[in-house]
């Protein structure tokens, strides 16, 4: 087969325009365009002109004024140009998540009818939505279920191959403050239930019904319930959760009523208290808080493979229900956090946690207010992998000087934390950052090659 | 065998041939997948041979035959029709270079195994491939298309993050002569559009 890129051999006539003189016919050469066309001075006109006029390079110029590329590979350069724009490091001024959807719709998006149907799923598949813009969201999703609607009535008349709605998988609405009702919410989570995987709730207007309605996305993979202000009951929830097969993350709300009536009946009807009777089977990151109960953690063990476990704002747990947690998930957990205020625990209830951590552990957060020197002094707390630690202080009265440097630096010393590069302290811990302690603390560190931040 | 390295010969679309090293062409996914199915056909036409020799016993036939499958043992064409020789050239010449790159490692479908992500965070443009994309558009095209013909991926995607880096951002009026592209929007389509998603400009 011929090929019919090569350049033909055959000498061409090129018209060009000069000013104030209009068209002027050159003969040039094959080697005489392939240099123009090197300098990039090829424009849209030109190569028109050259279509028109000029029957050998017809073909040619056809294929450039086409699509020269594959589709495919137009969402490639796309995705990379949204990739770089949204990039600090290509680009210095820093681009947030609003522009990206700016970026999205008005350049990108306008080129040509491909273009955007490239881009439609790359807009809606992370709205980003505010206060500002969320009603206009709503309405966009509304008229399209509309459209919807018509493509049922009549086959032969579709006016838009797809449903906007559809293309959602993220839905962020930690940025909705009051603008929402608890109607439009859960409206909301009807119309992108098909496809969404990651939903954090609003603050406001979340209640019963966007619960209920909560229970349609089956393929929920992140849920974070952790900004809702309303009191969340429990008993309602965990029931639903236990639907989402792929949830792999899930954090709980601040306020709940207290699920006891949940382990109750859980009791009276005799179901065996396996993981998979409350929790959703695929967990691996939970941020337990709110009202939950010892009686609640002692009925309904916790899943099994967990890699992330946070615990804040529990003010009903005592130490016994986090060791009976840690005992049931400590030998998978990567990571474990614990936020104040975790008022039912003593002030030294924490110090035993590393035993119940297996050599998996890499990141940690332990509260200054729950534990005693004695987390540091202790020879069998050994950490080998452990790279982050965070120490947190809510600096309240009698928690400061605590924990001395000296305990952190002894710990160094034996080599009981060998990878941890990384430490965090909260400046509420009350450590004079100028005494000698801090330096021998900051020197034994460097030798083993980490760094201390303080954070306020 | 000879110990030195194997060469392939592809010939380009006009039929000139170019000689290129087994490990710097297999960097090529479709020419990796083509090289293993022919020493796989190879491996059992010589087994299935072999059988048939020894029931038949003829010496001379034998003969021929093993010569035939040393020939085509030194000699592995490989037909390029859709990719002019002097993009060939280029290609050859980014394959030379990125020779020893610890690249990431593809799947034989051109997928990687690591996350998409990782791959896009991945140093974005080599000062010597910004070099060596800095031809005209035409051919930049070409080698593109080529890259994505003979799949290898790691040329692709920095022929892509090129052209990415040139259409960022431009307005869609500059972008579209860049690509070339007619507008095929109305006046109304283009209403309806902005309608449609004005919340994603409100923010």
């Amino acid at each position: 087969m011929a090929n019919k890129r090569r350049p033909k051999k055959t000498v061409i006539p090129y018209r060009k325009y000069v000013a104030g003189v209009g068209y002027v016919t050159n003969t040039k050469t094959v080697k005489d365009l392939k240099a123009f066309n090197d300098q990039n001075h090829l424009f849209d006109d030109d190569l028109e002109d050259l279509s028109k006029d000029l029957s050998p390079l017809s073909i040619s110029s056809k294929a450039r004024s086409d699509h020269v590329l594959p589709m495919e590979l137009y969402a490639k350069i796309l995705d990379y140009a949204i990739d770089f724009d949204n990039d600090e490091k290509f680009n210095p001024k820093k681009r947030t998540q609003e522009t990206k959807a700016r970026i999205v719709y008005k350049n990108y998006a306008l080129v040509c009818k491909a273009f955007y149907y490239l881009m439609i799923p790359r807009l809606y598949s992370t709205p980003h939505l505010t206060s500002k813009n969320f009603l206009k969201f709503i309405q966009v999703l509304d008229a399209d279920k509309k459209i919807k609607r018509n493509i049922k009535k009549n086959k032969n008349d579709i006016v838009q191959p797809y449903i906007l709605s559809d293309f959602v998988n993220t839905l962020d609405l930690s940025m909705i403050i009051q603008s929402g009702k608890n109607s439009i919410i859960s409206k909301l989570l009807r119309r992108c239930s098909a496809n969404l995987v990651e939903f954090i709730a609003p603050q406001t207007s979340f209640g019963m019904l966007s619960l209920t309605t909560l229970k349609s996305c089956y393929n929920l993979e992140v849920l974070n319930l952790q900004l809702v202000a309303e009191k969340v009951d429990l008993n309602e929830l965990f029931p639903s959760l236990n639907k989402f097969k792929r949830l792999r993350s899930l954090a709980l709300p601040r306020s709940s009523f207290n699920c006891d009536l949940l382990a109750e009946n859980y009791t009276l009807r005799k179901i065996s208290f396996d993981n998979d009777a409350i929790w959703p089977p695929n967990l691996e990151d939970v941020t337990l808080s709110g009202s939950l109960t010892n009686d609640f953690i002692e009925l309904c063990f916790m899943p099994v493979n967990l890699k992330k476990l946070s615990i804040s704002h529990c003010p009903l747990l005592d130490d016994v229900s986090i060791y009976k947690i840690l005992d049931r998930c400590g030998n998978t957990l990567e990571s474990i956090h614990f936020q104040y205020p975790l008022t039912k625990l003593r002030s030294d209830s924490l110090d035993n946690i590393l035993r119940y951590c297996s050599s998996s552990l890499k990141e940690m957060s332990i509260l200054a207010d729950n534990i005693s020197k004695y987390f540091f002094l202790d020879e069998t707390h050994f950490a080998p992998n452990l790279e982050t630690m965070n120490i947190i202080c809510s600096g309240s009265l009698s928690q400061l000087n605590k924990i001395h440097p000296d305990d952190l630096t002894i710990a160094l010393v034996e080599n009981r934390f060998p990878s941890l590069k990384t430490l965090n302290i909260s400046m509420r811990i009350g450590w004079d950052m100028n005494s000698d302690d801090i330096e021998d603390l900051i020197t034994v560190f460097e030798d083993q090659g980490g760094s201390i931040y303080m954070s306020y | 065998m000879s110990e030195s390295e194997k060469m392939i010969t592809l010939v380009s679309g006009e039929g000139a041939e170019h000689q290129v090293p087994e490990s710097i062409i297999s960097k090529s996914i479709l020419i990796k997948n083509f090289l293993q199915d022919f020493q796989n056909d190879k491996r059992e036409t010589t087994n299935t041979k072999s059988s048939l020799m020894d029931d038949i016993n003829d010496i001379d036939d034998d003969d021929e035959e093993q010569e035939e499958v040393a020939q085509t043992e030194n000699d592995i064409v490989m037909p390029i029709p859709n990719v002019r020789s002097s993009i060939l050239t280029k290609i050859i010449k980014w394959l030379e270079h990125h020779k020893n790159d610890t690249t990431l490692e593809y799947n034989n479908d051109g997928t990687s195994s690591t996350s998409v992500d990782d791959l896009r965070r991945t140093d974005p443009l080599d000062e010597w491939d910004k070099q060596f994309f800095s031809v005209n558009q035409e051919t930049m095209y070409e080698i593109i298309l080529a890259s994505n013909y003979l799949n290898i991926p790691q040329l692709l995607d920095s022929g892509c993050k090129v052209i990415a880096n040139m259409i960022r951002g431009k307005s869609d009026v500059e972008i579209r002569q860049i690509f070339n592209i007619e507008d095929d929007f109305t006046k109304e389509e283009k209403e309806a559009i902005r309608r449609e998603n004005e919340w994603a400009e409100q923010i």
